[in-house]
C-alpha cells in the first residue's frame, strides 16, 4: 500500500478538517478523525477482498460527510451577532441609518459651493456626489454599528448562548402598555402652523420683511438673505415630512413602530437644519436699511441673535429629547416581545 | 416525495433522542468509535459517523465518558467508556426511557 508515501485524498479531507478546527482542539480531534477513517478503510478492505483504493477511500469518506460537516458539531455555536442581540442590531440600523443618510446629505449641500444660477448639470453632478457620499457614510456607519454589536457579543457573556430562563415569577410581568394615544388638537394645530409657514415662505417671500410708516409713506425692506433661501427647500423638506407623519397620526389615531420611525428620522432631519442655521445666525437675515430713522441697529441684531441662538437651541434639544424617546419606546416594545418569546413556551 | 422526506426526518428526530442512551448504555466496557458505531449497527441503530463521532466527544466534555488514546497495530485509537458520572445517570435515564416507553404505548394504544 502506498498510502503512506504518497497524499491521498484522506490526507487532503483530513487537511481540511484541521483547517476548520480550532487550534487548540485540532491535533486531538484529527487523530481522532484518522484512526477512525482507517479504521473504516480496513474493515471495508476486508469486506471487499482488496487493498483501499481510491474508489474505496472517496468512499468511505462519502460515508463520514464533507469535512464542514464532520466538523461542524466540533465547533461552539459562533455568531458575530447572535439571536438575542439581533432583533435590536436590527432596531438600531432602521434608526440610525435613515438619520444618518439625512445628516451626510444635509451635510453635504450645506458644505457644497453652490454658484447661482444654477447648472443642470452641475446639480446632477452634486446630487450624484451626495448620494455617493451618504452610500459611503451608511456602509461605514453600518460597518461601526456591527463592529459594536460584535464587541457586545464577544464581551456579555450573558449574549453567547441562549440563556437558560431564569427563575421566572409571572406576576412580574408588566402590565400592557396602553396604545400611545396621539393628541389629536396638537396635531392639527401642527398642521395649521405649518402650512401657514409653507405658503409664506414658498409663495410670499419676497413680503416678508418690515414694513415702516414714515411720514405717511409707507416703506418695505426685505430682511432675509439669499443664506436664508438657500435652506427653504431643506425646510420645505421637513415640513411636508411632519405634515405626512401628523396626517398618518390622525388616520392611526395611536404611535406604532412605523411613525415613530418616521418621528425619529423627522426630529433627525430637524435638529440637522436647525443646527445648520445656528451655526450662521448672522447671515440669514439682515436690518440694513430696515429700521429707517429708528436707528439702534446694533442693538437689535445682537438681541435678535440671542433669541434666534435660544429658539434654535431649544428645537434642537426638545428635538433630542423626542428622539430618545421615541428610541426608548420602540426598544422596551422589542424587549418585551423578545420577553414574550423566550419565556412563553416554558 | 416530500411526504417521505419529511417522514424521514420525523425518524430522524425520534432517533436523535435515544441516541445518548444507547451510546452509555454500549460504553460499560471500553469501545473505540469505529467498533462502537458497528456493535450499535448490528443492534440495529445505524448512526451516521459524523454524529456519532462528535457526540462522544460531547459525552466526553460533559462527563458523561472517560477516553484514553491507546496504540494497537501501530495505530493511536481513542477508547471510550462510561466515567462515574455517566454510571449514575446511566440507571436514572433507563429508567425515564422505561417510564417513557409505558406513558407512549398507553397514548398509542387506545
Amino acid at each position: 500500500m502506498d498510502t503512506s508515501t504518497k497524499e491521498t485524498i484522506i490526507d487532503r479531507y483530513l487537511a481540511a478538517v484541521s483547517d476548520s478546527l480550532p487550534v487548540r482542539h485540532r491535533k486531538d480531534t484529527v487523530t481522532e478523525i484518522r484512526s477512525l477513517i482507517q479504521d473504516a478503510l480496513d474493515d471495508r478492505s476486508k469486506a471487499e477482498g482488496k487493498e483501499p483504493d481510491e474508489e474505496m477511500m472517496a468512499a468511505v469518506l462519502k460515508e463520514f460527510g464533507s469535512p464542514e460537516k464532520i466538523v461542524a458539531p466540533y465547533l461552539p455555536e459562533k455568531y458575530l451577532i447572535g439571536p438575542q442581540l439581533f432583533p435590536t442590531f436590527m432596531l438600531v440600523l432602521r434608526i440610525a441609518l435613515p438619520i444618518i443618510v439625512v445628516l451626510s446629505l444635509i451635510g453635504y449641500w450645506i458644505g457644497a459651493n453652490i454658484s447661482l444660477p444654477i447648472n443642470g448639470v452641475d446639480l446632477l453632478a452634486d446630487v450624484l456626489k451626495s448620494l455617493g457620499n451618504a452610500l459611503t457614510t451608511v456602509v461605514a456607519a453600518f460597518g461601526n454599528i456591527v463592529l459594536i454589536f460584535a464587541i457586545l457579543q464577544w464581551a456579555i457573556p450573558e449574549f453567547r448562548v441562549p440563556t437558560q430562563a431564569k427563575e421566572w415569577d409571572p406576576r412580574s410581568l408588566k402590565p400592557i402598555s396602553k396604545p400611545d394615544k396621539i393628541k389629536r388638537a396638537e396635531l392639527i394645530a401642527e398642521i395649521f402652523f405649518i402650512l401657514v409657514a409653507l405658503i409664506l415662505f414658498n409663495f410670499y417671500l419676497e413680503r416678508i420683511g418690515i414694513y415702516n410708516n414714515l411720514n405717511g409713506q409707507w416703506s418695505f425692506t426685505p430682511i432675509l438673505t439669499d443664506t436664508f433661501i438657500r435652506y427653504i427647500p431643506l425646510l420645505d423638506l421637513l415640513w411636508v415630512l411632519t405634515i405626512m407623519l401628523d396626517i398618518i397620526l390622525l388616520r392611526t389615531g395611536t404611535w406604532q413602530v412605523g411613525t415613530r420611525i418616521f418621528a425619529i428620522f423627522n426630529n433627525a432631519l430637524n435638529i440637522g437644519i436647525s443646527a445648520t442655521l445656528i451655526s450662521r445666525i448672522p447671515y440669514l437675515y439682515t436690518l440694513q436699511g430696515a429700521l429707517g430713522q429708528w436707528g439702534g441697529e446694533g442693538i437689535l441684531r445682537s438681541l435678535l441673535n440671542q433669541i434666534l441662538i435660544l429658539v434654535f437651541a431649544i428645537t434642537i434639544i426638545s428635538s433630542g429629547v423626542k428622539i430618545i424617546q421615541m428610541s426608548l419606546h420602540l426598544i422596551r416594545a422589542r424587549f418585551l416581545t423578545v420577553v414574550d418569546l423566550t419565556k412563553g413556551h416554558k | 416525495m416530500e411526504n417521505i422526506q419529511s417522514l424521514d426526518n420525523l425518524i430522524l428526530e425520534m432517533r436523535r433522542g435515544v441516541i445518548v442512551l444507547a451510546v452509555l448504555s454500549q460504553c460499560e466496557q471500553e469501545q473505540y468509535g469505529y467498533l462502537l458505531m458497528k456493535s450499535l449497527s448490528e443492534k440495529g441503530l445505524s448512526i451516521d459517523q459524523g454524529t456519532l463521532y462528535p457526540l462522544l466527544r460531547r459525552l466526553e466534555t460533559q462527563g458523561l465518558l472517560n477516553s484514553s488514546w491507546r496504540l494497537e497495530d501501530a495505530r493511536p485509537r481513542r477508547y471510550y467508556v462510561i466515567s462515574t458520572q455517566g454510571r449514575d445517570i446511566l440507571p436514572r435515564l433507563v429508567n425515564e426511557w422505561n417510564s417513557m416507553v409505558a406513558m407512549m404505548r398507553s397514548m398509542l394504544d387506545k
